[in-house]
């Protein structure tokens, strides 16, 4: 059910907020035995959130505007009295304390937080393969991974476990699982929501956003979402950032592709969709303008020197001290060694060992600090494109879903994955990931970014096609 | 010197202190061959001009920082952070390990 199919139900009466409830619950324990999506399903919590909404509304009390709809978060986001463990053991056991901002904003507006879902290790991956709680799997074939670090949201969702979810994006961790479950997937502008509670992988990268069945979906939870919060200097307020969805007229939208993104990296079937879309966009009036930003080459190279560099700094944090896991030892400093090496995976580990090294006395200058000079240069650049087009379009992923196991102990191929994520994230701008047909019975996604700020262009955009394709 | 891959055995080890992570040595070959590929992916960055960009190391200081307020004590908040804490007494003090030796 889309959102508005739920609020239109509990209003008229035909169904209470707890037979919603009790009907993705009943999903959920059919489905996800065999999907693994959710790391933790709060059945009780729901049914007495429903009931509240239920006696509110027999009260004729106003709802909130998402009054009775369950959504799943993503076990790295703070929910006071649950588990956040960020799919970690060295977090194995501890609980939250406070709420982060995005959840008191979902509650606030009366939605039902119905559960947890997997993730790769503190979104440490593109395939939630990394997570201690095990592999998730895609709904579209069981047999392939559902994308990641977002893998569990998404699964959820494509399975339709919940109607909408939440994630993280850092490299593309909610529009990849997106693209490769056959669902929709948006980062918002950098500070447009608050990280406040977020457990932080890369300050300057990572940003929450919503996962769902439709552009629609998207656009309610971000309006929940999103606004300037104190506890998070980075967020910003945009003026009625999400318009309400009408017929869109797509002539004379100027579409960039730069020639980048269509190279012969991409797979040749993912290729043709994504040509497809825009054929369909052309084909009603807009205009596709070629772009070529040399830059965007390097960008993946950019984010695997800034991501590695802030998650070697956040992680430091974690080391038996203070929460979370312990593994004793006689002083203080083997307890640190220990309990780290008990408590981080192979990838995480070698994400700080990689972060340290470009930090290192001797390589910081030729490493992080020619890498951050040149993340200026792209947003530069990414700006200057924007003054010429109104959105950039492209492939999310440069493939479809693969097999489990197939990249694990390959993380250059594994790290190609986010090629065309990553910018995003890098630039600080809007991306969303529409799905746009099939290759080899896989679902493809297309990737639409926007000027900082102009998160309604990309999601109006991303609208139209979802109408039209 | 002995490598690993294109790190050096040495060099891994300060590596490793730096990072704090102690890796298994049946481990060590292998992450050593991860860094060193994923470095050399990463240096393609090396000699690329970008032009006049601005100094990456200018952070704007952000002017609108919240009030510095004492929050009022919460004993449901206070009751979840002792509870995550790995060393509590019954009187609820922390406790942790002595950071110097008790023989100095």
């Amino acid at each position: 059910m889309m959102i508005k199919d739920i609020k239109k139900h509990i209003a008229d009466g035909t169904m209470s907020a707890r037979e919603v409830v009790d009907s993705y619950i009943e999903r959920i324990n059919k489905s996800d035995a065999s999907i693994g999506a959710f790391v933790e399903v709060y059945e009780g919590d729901a049914r007495v959130a429903a009931d509240a909404i239920d006696s509110a509304n027999k009260s004729g009390e106003s709802l909130g505007a998402l009054a009775g709809v369950p959504i799943a978060i993503k076990d790295n986001i703070s929910h006071v009295g649950k588990s956040v463990t960020a799919g970690s053991r060295v977090l194995e056991g501890h609980v939250s304390t406070y709420n982060a901002t995005v959840v008191d904003a979902l509650q606030s507006a009366g939605a039902i937080i119905i559960g947890r879902t997997n993730m790769d290790e503190f979104a440490c991956g593109s395939t939630t393969e990394t997570s201690m709680y095990g592999v998730t799997k895609n709904p579209v074939d069981i047999e392939r991974v559902p994308g990641g670090s977002s893998g569990g949201s998404a699964a959820a969702v494509a399975a339709e476990m919940v109607p909408v979810a939440l994630g993280s994006d850092t490299g593309g961790s909610v529009r990849q699982p997106a693209s490769l479950c056959g669902v929709y997937g948006f980062k918002p502008t950098y500070g447009a929501v608050s990280r406040y509670g977020l457990l932080a992988m890369a300050s300057s990268l990572d940003q929450i956003g919503p996962l769902a069945t439709s552009v629609e979906d998207l656009a309610e939870v971000v309006r929940v979402i999103s606004g300037n919060d104190p506890n998070d200097l980075t967020s910003h307020s945009y003026d009625e950032p999400f318009p309400e969805f009408g017929p869109m007229d797509v002539k004379g939208l100027r579409i960039g592709v730069p020639v980048q993104f269509m190279s012969d990296a991409l797979d040749g079937e993912v290729s043709k969709c994504v040509a497809d879309s825009l054929k369909k966009f052309e084909s009603n009036g807009a205009e596709i303008v070629e772009l070529d930003i040399p830059l965007l080459d390097a960008a993946l190279a950019m984010y695997y020197i800034v991501m590695p560099a802030e998650v070697s700094s956040n992680l430091n944090r974690y080391d038996g001290l203070q929460y979370g896991r312990v593994t004793p030892a006689p002083s203080i400093a083997e307890r640190v060694l220990s309990t780290r090496r008990d408590g981080f995976g192979d990838e995480v580990k070698r994400r700080i060992l990689t972060g340290t090294f470009v930090l290192s006395s001797g390589y910081v200058d030729a490493y992080y600090k020619q890498a951050v000079g040149a993340r200026y240069a792209l947003r530069n650049e990414m700006d200057k494109a924007f003054k010429n087009v109104d959105v950039i379009m492209g492939p999310t992923s440069p493939t479809v879903a693969w097999k489990i196991g197939e990249k694990f102990d390959d993380p250059i191929t594994m790290y190609l994955s986010d090629i065309y994520t990553v910018v995003a994230n890098l630039a600080g701008i809007p991306a969303l990931s529409v799905p746009c047909g099939m290759a080899n019975g896989l679902p493809v996604g297309l990737q639409i970014m926007g000027a900082r700020g102009n998160d309604a262009k990309v999601l109006d955009a991303g609208y139209w096609l979802e109408k039209n394709l | 010197m002995e490598k690993l891959a294109n790190m050096t055995k040495s060099e891994f080890e300060i590596l490793m202190e730096l990072s704090a992570l102690e890796i298994p040595t049946d481990r060590r070959e292998k992450l050593g061959e991860d860094i060193s590929s994923i470095l050399s992916y990463v240096n393609k960055l090396q000699g690329i001009d970008f032009g006049d960009v601005a100094d990456p190391r200018d952070v704007s200081v952000a002017t609108d920082l919240r009030a510095d307020d004492i929050k009022e004590d919460n004993d449901k908040e206070r009751g979840g952070i002792l509870k995550n804490f790995p060393g509590v007494t019954s009187d609820d003090l922390l406790q942790a390990e002595a950071v110097l030796p008790r023989d100095l």
